[in-house]
């Protein structure tokens, strides 16, 4: 949870900084982040990797960064993705 | 829902920052949101997070050649961009270090087929954060017979606590490269002050060459020195 809210303060620090070195009035613009994830196949690589205990973890942290601001959020698109990479792929060619 | 949105005034947006920095990652909404506000008058800037994946290249290619598109594009780079992503020529990247520092696997430098050295059993992951503040660790201070000591840290003692219960690897976060071991390389970037905990904690360890009676000179020596303790 915690880590989610330190994430989520991080990045809007970060995105703030850039965007004053290359616009200006910059303070004055609404920062809106969209994090694309495949949550549950996230958590188990997370998880496989030693890198957190359980899904628990990744779940709090989610709702951490999701709360923190109003315009930030975390979505779950779930599984997919070789679908989703052809589609791409596709109307590219 | 975008319909609904773009017909909604009075939804002000200006920056939108794409992350999909994380693993196994669908990309069907991403192309999507990212035309919805490349078309957008109001979005004047968009951050865009995906691109450790050279699958987006030809997505991405379209953007390109439309100069009121690619100057508003920036580019968030987490892990190197593979080579056709970096081949779209986008003219801005940046990086958010202390937001996606180490959590990457990294390629060695300058190789494809080089590798660190390690035993040939384990896989090898190369670890780097050029951010990290190593320059604390330096300039080798020396007493007044030439040997080397550690200069005095003032450091929290919870802060150290905390730190030795997170497991962090002393060489990526103290040094800025670790070539791989065991330790935990998932933190944001440290503080000054979390880094001289983290520093004590590694002095705990004496000096290799220390210990053999030798005089370390390697101003990124993590480790303890007291051969020049006794007489500073």
């Amino acid at each position: 949870m915690k880590g989610g809210e330190h994430a989520a303060d991080e990045l809007l620090a970060r995105a703030r900084e850039y965007l004053r070195g290359i616009m200006n009035d910059s303070e004055k613009l609404d920062i809106l982040v969209k994090a694309f994830a495949n949550l549950e196949g996230l958590a188990l690589a997370l998880v496989r990797d030693g890198r957190l205990k359980d899904a628990g973890q990744l779940r709090a942290f989610v709702t951490g960064f999701s709360s923190r601001l109003a315009f930030f959020d975390f979505v779950d698109v779930g599984v997919g993705k070789e679908r989703a990479d052809h589609k791409i792929r596709g109307k590219s060619s | 829902m975008l319909e609904w949105a773009k017909s909604v005034p009075i939804i002000r947006y200006a920056v939108r920052v794409l992350e999909l920095a994380l693993c196994d990652t669908p990309a069907d909404c991403l192309p999507e949101c990212m035309k919805f506000y490349v078309d957008s008058s109001q979005c004047k800037h968009i951050v865009l997070g995906c691109c450790h994946d050279s699958g987006y290249a030809p997505f991405l290619g379209q953007f390109v050649a439309d100069n009121s598109a690619s100057e508003r594009i920036t580019l968030l780079e987490g892990s190197p961009f593979p080579p056709p992503i970096k081949a779209l020529g986008f003219k801005r990247i940046t990086r958010f270090q202390t937001v996606f520092t180490c959590q990457g696997r990294h390629s060695p430098p300058n190789g494809t087929s080089s590798s660190p050295p390690s035993s040939p059993s384990t896989p090898t992951r190369f670890y780097v954060n050029n951010a990290v503040q190593w320059d604390r660790l330096g300039p080798v201070v020396v007493n007044g017979a030439g040997l080397r000591y550690d200069r005095p840290l003032l450091v929290d003692k919870a802060l150290v606590e905390r730190l030795k219960k997170a497991n962090l690897c002393h060489w990526l976060f103290l040094r800025g490269e670790c070539v791989g071991c065991a330790r935990n390389h998932v933190h944001h970037l440290l503080t000054d002050a979390e880094f001289d905990a983290l520093w004590s904690l590694a002095r705990q360890g004496r000096c290799f060459k220390d210990r053999k009676g030798g005089n370390c000179s390697d101003p990124k020596c993590i480790y303890g020195h007291i051969l020049g303790m006794a007489t500073i």
